[in-house]
């Protein structure tokens, strides 16, 4: 299965909660619209986000990427809402991996990334290869690749979307 | 080569004889545990796939524990919606308001973890069960997963032993070495890791101690935590159900990307500092810091062993004048123990006040924070704005740091009380 995607990189930092990417007296109010909560992802940490991303655009991240209470949705929901199509990170909290994948948005997993990228570089990324080239400097840098039950779950959109496509397959 | 607890766990439950660190498994769970925030929205999930019912009604569990009594017409419509679902649905085992208590006291308490399960539940705190030896993992929204196909997909971990040796001083607990241990690592220190607790000092914990350190480990970003099941998980988990359940323990020669050893001999109460909990210091270089609120209650320290050493330092005591104190025990059966052991009366006459089994608090429901406030609590996060005002102040630290706190009106050095 092949999935290439290109995008523009938005560059964060290390341990980026997930309590910054939306936060609790939010979360308390259990949204669940990626329109609504795109307002307010990342604001804590760049109040102009929300407005600055394009659809397709990529985030790039250090280490523990979604720490703290990774199991709310309204994080991943939001920074898909936001446009953003994948996360590359040095490496990920496993609460927000999980819900990341949950809800449809692929994470690619690549140590020293952050030396690599640079923000608003032009990347494109092959998520089952683990290959991401850094079109704005010509580097090709490794990531690890999505693993292929995981990219089944993001391509089909998320877990929801993935289950009714396995109705009635083996799986169940 | 050896395997972990964890490895064979996993490998059981995925049909395998063996797994790999980084393989990923498909793996049935056996028993599903939904709290119930997130299970109105499971519900929808269900309906959005079109299946009817639950993949098995006797290993899905549904317990009431972090909205309750319902607060407004919301919430009350919300549980109507989990009552009907669970009549429909034929599920077995569901623990409504009075019934239980916080979700991951429960499980435990009713037999439902045991010994070698593949432990899942929806809510962050699962990994509390790796102290009765199951490997417990937090799913999330990942649950419906598990609820319509009986599995779901587990990365598996590495894991770190943790040698623990010599004797607590008084006033000095489980609560304290867990946090100490969180703060060493940072806050990825043992990111994707299972943390597995070992050692004579685990050796001579309660249940309730192993519970407070499991409950911790993801501060550090593990997995989850655990530990190996011995005569006392054996008799902890007979008294309680006679269903079946398997011992299954590292081998000798598994395989560990670090062993770490603590000395609890030295170990001061530890406190954790806002705005993380990795925050942490001895509570002799935070005494002092003064404190309008303090609570005893949660899936971390709301136990037996937290409420008697509370009891023990406030008997015949007052809160201080500025403090408010809410003392929640984990569940009815704590609170019923504790009511038969005069803990209450003491409680009460503290001027602290005991409030019904819930998450309550740690979550921010009620009991909640001005700004500038400061509460010192056995709580499981003190992230700004996690228990009200952004702008509040949380410090975690045992009950008997706590305790004596609460009677100073600033953090203090539980010791002296004891």
């Amino acid at each position: 299965m092949k999935w290439i995607m290109k995008g523009k990189v938005w560059k964060f930092g290390d341990n980026v909660e997930s309590e910054s990417i939306i936060t609790m007296d939010i979360v308390r109010l259990h949204p669940t619209d990626p329109k609504y909560l795109a307002k307010y992802c990342m604001v804590t940490i760049d109040p102009d986000f929300p407005k600055k991303v394009n659809k397709g655009d990529f985030i790039v991240a250090g280490r523990n990427f979604g720490c703290g209470h990774g199991l709310h949705w309204e994080g991943p929901l939001a920074i898909k809402g936001v446009g953003i199509s994948a996360l590359i990170v040095e490496s990920v909290a496993r609460d927000f991996f999980r819900t990341a994948i949950t809800f449809g948005l692929p994470i690619l997993l690549s140590r020293g990334i952050m030396e690599k990228v640079n923000q608003g570089d032009e990347l494109e990324i092959d998520l089952t290869k683990g290959k991401i080239t850094n079109l704005s400097s010509g580097e090709t840098i490794e990531a690890d690749s999505l693993p292929d039950y995981l990219v089944r779950i993001v391509k089909a959109g998320g877990l929801i979307d993935f289950l009714k496509e396995e109705k009635g397959s083996p799986l169940f | 080569m050896g395997m972990t607890i964890t490895e064979k766990i996993l490998a059981r439950s995925s049909s395998k004889k063996k797994v790999s660190v980084g393989e990923i498994v498909l793996a049935k769970p056996d028993i599903a545990v939904n709290m119930d925030t997130f299970f109105p929205f499971i519900i929808k999930a269900l309906n959005k796939i079109g299946i009817e019912g639950v993949w098995d009604p006797n290993r899905v569990i549904v317990v009431f524990d972090h909205k309750i009594p319902a607060d407004s017409v919301n919430v009350a419509e919300m549980h109507k919606t989990i009552r009907e679902f669970v009549k429909e649905t034929g599920i077995k085992y569901f623990y409504d308001v009075g019934r239980g208590g916080i979700s991951h006291q429960l499980m435990a308490e009713k037999g439902h973890a045991r010994p070698g399960m593949l432990y899942v539940a929806d809510d962050t705190h699962a990994i509390t069960l790796g102290a009765l030896g199951t490997f417990a993992v937090a799913l999330g929204f990942d649950i419906v997963s598990v609820l319509t196909t009986g599995k779901t997909w587990f990365k598996v971990p590495e894991s770190i032993k943790f040698n623990i040796v010599g004797n607590f001083d008084k006033g000095v607990m489980s609560r304290d070495l867990i946090q100490r241990i969180v703060g060493d690592l940072g806050s990825d220190g043992a990111l994707y890791k299972v943390m597995e607790f070992d050692g004579p000092t685990v050796g001579a914990m309660s249940i309730d101690g192993r519970m407070t350190m499991c409950n911790a480990v993801n501060n550090a970003g593990a997995k989850t935590g655990i530990v190996n099941p011995d005569q006392k998980t054996i008799d902890y988990v007979k008294r309680r159900t006679k269903e079946s359940f398997d011992v299954l323990k590292s081998d000798k020669d598994a395989e560990y990307t670090d062993i770490l050893d603590y000395d609890v001999t030295k170990l001061e109460p530890q406190v954790t500092l806002p705005p993380t909990p990795v925050n942490v210091k001895s509570v002799v270089d935070v005494e002092n810091v003064e404190i309008d609120q303090a609570y005893i209650g949660s899936c971390a320290s709301g136990r037996m062993e937290d409420l008697r050493v509370a009891a023990r330092i406030l008997k015949g005591k007052r809160i201080h004048p500025r403090v408010r104190m809410f003392i929640v025990p984990s569940s009815q059966e704590v609170y019923q123990r504790a009511t038969n052991e005069g803990l209450i009366e003491i409680f009460g006459q503290s001027s602290a006040l005991v409030c019904a089994p819930s998450c309550g608090p740690c979550a921010g429901y009620w009991g909640t924070l001005a700004a500038y406030e400061v509460c010192v609590a056995t709580s499981v996060l003190n992230t700004p704005g996690r228990m009200g005002s952004h702008k509040s102040q949380i410090y975690l630290a045992s009950a008997a740091t706590v305790a004596s706190s609460a009677i100073e009106g600033k953090i203090c050095d539980p010791r002296g009380f004891m």
